[in-house]
């Protein structure tokens, strides 16, 4: 059963899905990028900071200078419109994802599950016969001139968009999410004012049914995406899904954009040229492509990776939406509102100790994030004590979901090179 | 049925937030604006009549004026925590802390010409201000009647009547170069979230100012010694008025508006947060209005006292900064990048 489900793999199927799949990708890179010009964000995120979070292993990713950032984010503009237009686009697909992976690296404090899923995605198209219709590459003759695909691609690529969805629904198994309707019975009031339906959205049971609607949407859509009778009113669904939340959260980005325009990678592979000729197509032959092992074996590395990576949290101690251990790559997409409040405690080595406020140098972005972030206060704490020559611990107080808030750290125990457990207070039944 | 809902939401919701900052900005920031202008001008005058005619009468008033201009000022320091780039020069010409009382001394002796001019554009912030007014209206009346330091006291306490009336004009009459006033751009342009984070962000800057920047390192709780000259007052030993004025002031318009208040809006979504701060905005006035003389000599006679005061403070400053900031799902003082985390 599964050697035939994989043989069938090798199969040629039209490539007009996957070339809609690599144009939305290349739409949605050039608005983040023009997102960055438009907010100034180059300036205020990159540029201004005199600080920045790092990444273990990646405290030597520094930004370039004003005119490098700038040319940067060019180039990453170029790049996304080189695999939309499918000239090139396997080394624009790798410069963006590069350069996104840069940007990422730069400040810790700036990732984003959707940036992280564009990295991973422009990363895989390096790899992928991404042009094979639709490209400036095929229409000068450097594509195939089957234009086709195998099955296999447009199988990877509906994981890469699925995995999403489902960790998402997974992550909203939570006590938090199903039982007290958090966030959202924290976030839909403050959007009271909102266009014809705020007065719906200041409503308890309204948050309740967008939680419980919510973790339905995610756990299942694919499901219904990945079957022919229900895909076509399931997509309608996730179309006003995500207009709802882009409309309710702008600040999500072009998040709802990649979702939707990926979801449709669901579709039969010849979707878009049925949708242009508004009748069926005669299906092309089916042909089937030499087997190639180490392909195979390599996009089952990925695939198995990138469903055990998710779930690593479940192994650390702790709750991850507390201590953020295991956090990055999860998928735990807009599941915590936390809002914290953090001072330093210093000791000398005379045995003297003081209170310090978050340093000047951090941004007032950066100040926020990291009062909710163990490893980000770490990072701080390092700086103070490389600075002033003290041991440093951290008192912080945070606010989790709307609850009032909790000592998150203890403030009588020394940060620098203790594991988290020791001084980030324990709340095991956080989301219980 | 549309009826229902509207009405189960208004039974569920509090005020609605359009509401509530234009309560806000039009009852709690605005008022204490205009009489901010009107005692620092009165201010300016006193100053100049105890400079036309000096004498220990004309001092005590001056004095008494100073005093009433600097608890107007303490009542609006926060609002230069606002957005507009021009209250940061305006806080420079009004009340800059801390003074450099040698700097004063030094251009006293020196023959540069101390006028309007001078002190607008050319003097150090330490060396101007209500600062620099106090310095010397509270210096003996043989010190204080010196040409030079009338000179400097007339210069010094009309340039800061006119930065406040200024401040005044970017905020209530017409922003900088044509630009809306900022009160409109409070209630009209900005979504009622980005207000109250503008708001509650210079709560949360007032409060770690006063209990990091300022008590804490008077007490050494936030330095490795308690350090002196991190007083929050001069030779008029108003420190505890000041407090007590700021406190007030982010009481004043967190109630703006009674039912329209960002409390009453804080209390629809968390009646504990809402109970405890004003719990702990009440002790806090308390504590300062039990308190006779400076701070200086409460740090010294009273430690204790002080800092429970330190802690209020510190305590206020977390709910404004976790709590609050959480329940109305705002952020303080900075345009949001992209976000999908949590």
């Amino acid at each position: 059963m599964i050697a035939v489900w994989l043989a069938r793999g090798r199969t040629q199927v039209n490539g007009a899905s996957v070339a809609v799949f690599r144009v939305g990708y290349g739409l949605a890179g050039l608005i983040l990028v023009i997102r960055f010009f438009a907010h100034g964000w180059i300036e205020s995120l990159f540029l201004r900071p005199e600080f920045h979070f790092k990444y273990a292993g990646f405290g030597w990713v520094q930004p370039w200078p004003t005119w490098g950032m700038y040319a940067q984010f060019v180039i990453m503009g170029l790049a996304a419109v080189s695999v939309a237009l499918g000239f090139r686009h396997r080394l624009g697909a790798g410069v963006f994802a590069l350069g996104l992976a840069y940007v990422e690296l730069v400040d810790r404090s700036l990732y984003l599950n959707h940036y992280y899923w564009m990295i991973l995605s422009g990363m895989l198209f390096v790899f992928l016969p991404m042009g094979a219709r639709w490209s400036v590459d095929s229409a000068l003759g450097r594509r195939s001139p089957t234009m086709q695909v195998s099955l296999w691609v447009v199988r990877l690529l509906r994981f890469q968009v699925g995995m999403v969805y489902v960790f998402a629904g997974l992550a909203k198994i939570n006590g938090d999410w199903m039982f007290r309707a958090e966030p959202l019975s924290t976030w839909l009031p403050a959007r009271a004012d909102f266009w014809a339906i705020g007065p719906l959205l200041v409503m308890p049971a309204t948050a309740f049914a967008l939680s419980w609607a919510g973790a339905a949407f995610d756990l299942t859509i694919v499901a219904w995406l990945s079957v022919r009778r229900t895909r076509a009113v399931a997509f309608v669904v996730l179309v006003g899904f995500h207009l709802l939340t882009w409309l309710l959260f702008p600040s999500i980005g072009v998040f709802p954009l990649l979702m939707t325009l990926g979801a449709t990678i669901f579709f039969d592979p010849d979707w878009p040229d049925r949708f242009r000729t508004a009748h069926a197509a005669p299906r092309s032959e089916r042909m089937v492509a030499p087997r190639r092992r180490l392909v195979g074996v390599l996009a089952a590395v990925y695939v198995v990776a990138m469903s055990l990576l998710p779930l690593r949290h479940h192994v650390m101690p702790g709750d991850v939406t507390w201590t953020g251990q295991g956090y990055l790559g999860s998928w735990q997409v807009m599941l915590a509102e936390k809002s914290g409040s953090a001072r330093f405690i210093v000791t000398d080595d005379a045995g003297r100790s003081w209170a310090l406020p978050p340093p000047a140098y951090l941004t007032e972005r950066q100040a926020a994030m990291m009062a909710t972030s163990p490893d980000l206060i770490r990072q701080v704490a390092a700086a103070i004590a490389e600075d002033l020559g003290v041991s440093v611990a951290a008192d912080v107080r945070l606010s989790v979901n709307g609850g009032p808030s909790v000592q998150f750290t203890d403030p009588d125990s020394a940060v620098i090179g203790a594991p988290i457990s020791t001084w980030v207070v324990d709340q095991g039944n956080l989301r219980s | 049925m549309v009826g229902l809902v509207l009405a189960l939401a208004a039974c569920t919701t509090g005020p609605a937030q359009d509401e509530v900052a234009q309560a806000l900005v039009d009852e709690g920031l605005v008022p204490p604006l205009e009489q901010a202008v009107v005692e620092l001008d009165e201010l300016a005058t006193s100053v100049a009549a105890f400079c036309d005619d000096p004498g220990a009468a004309s001092q005590a008033a001056a004095q008494e004026r100073w005093s009433a201009a600097k608890e107007a000022w303490e009542a609006v320091e926060f609002l230069t925590y606002f957005e507009p780039e021009s209250m940061l020069s305006t806080l420079a010409k009004v009340d800059y802390s801390p003074i450099s009382e040698e700097g004063i001394r030094e251009l006293l002796s020196s023959s540069t010409i101390i006028d309007y001019e001078y002190v607008d554009n050319r003097a150090a912030s330490t060396r101007r201000g209500l600062g620099a007014v106090e310095f010397g209206l509270f210096s003996p009346l043989e010190l204080a009647a010196e040409d030079r330091m009338c000179a400097m006291l007339v210069a010094a306490s009309a340039v800061a009547a006119d930065s406040v009336t200024e401040m005044r004009s970017v905020w209530v009459t017409a922003g900088v170069d044509g630009e809306a006033p900022y009160r409109d751009v409070l209630t009209m342009s900005m979504q009622p979230r980005e207000t109250f984070g503008e708001t509650v962000g210079a709560y949360v800057e007032t409060l770690k100012r006063q209990s990091l920047f300022e008590l804490g390192q008077v007490l050494g709780l936030s330095a490795p010694e308690p350090d002196p000259e991190a007083l929050p007052e001069g030779p008029a030993g108003a420190g505890i008025v000041a407090y007590g004025s700021q406190i007030a002031a982010i009481k004043l318009s967190f109630d703006a508006g009674g039912d329209s208040s960002l409390s009453n809006l804080v209390r629809s979504r968390s009646r504990s947060v809402a109970d405890q701060i004003d719990s702990l905005l009440g002790e806090a006035e308390a504590l300062l209005s039990s308190l006779d003389g400076s701070m200086g000599t409460a740090v010294v006679e009273d430690p204790e006292t002080m800092t429970h005061l330190y802690d209020l403070l510190r305590e206020l400053q977390v709910l404004f900064e976790a709590d609050v900031v959480s329940i109305l799902d705002i952020t303080l003082g900075f345009s949001d990048a992209d976000g999908d985390s949590g």
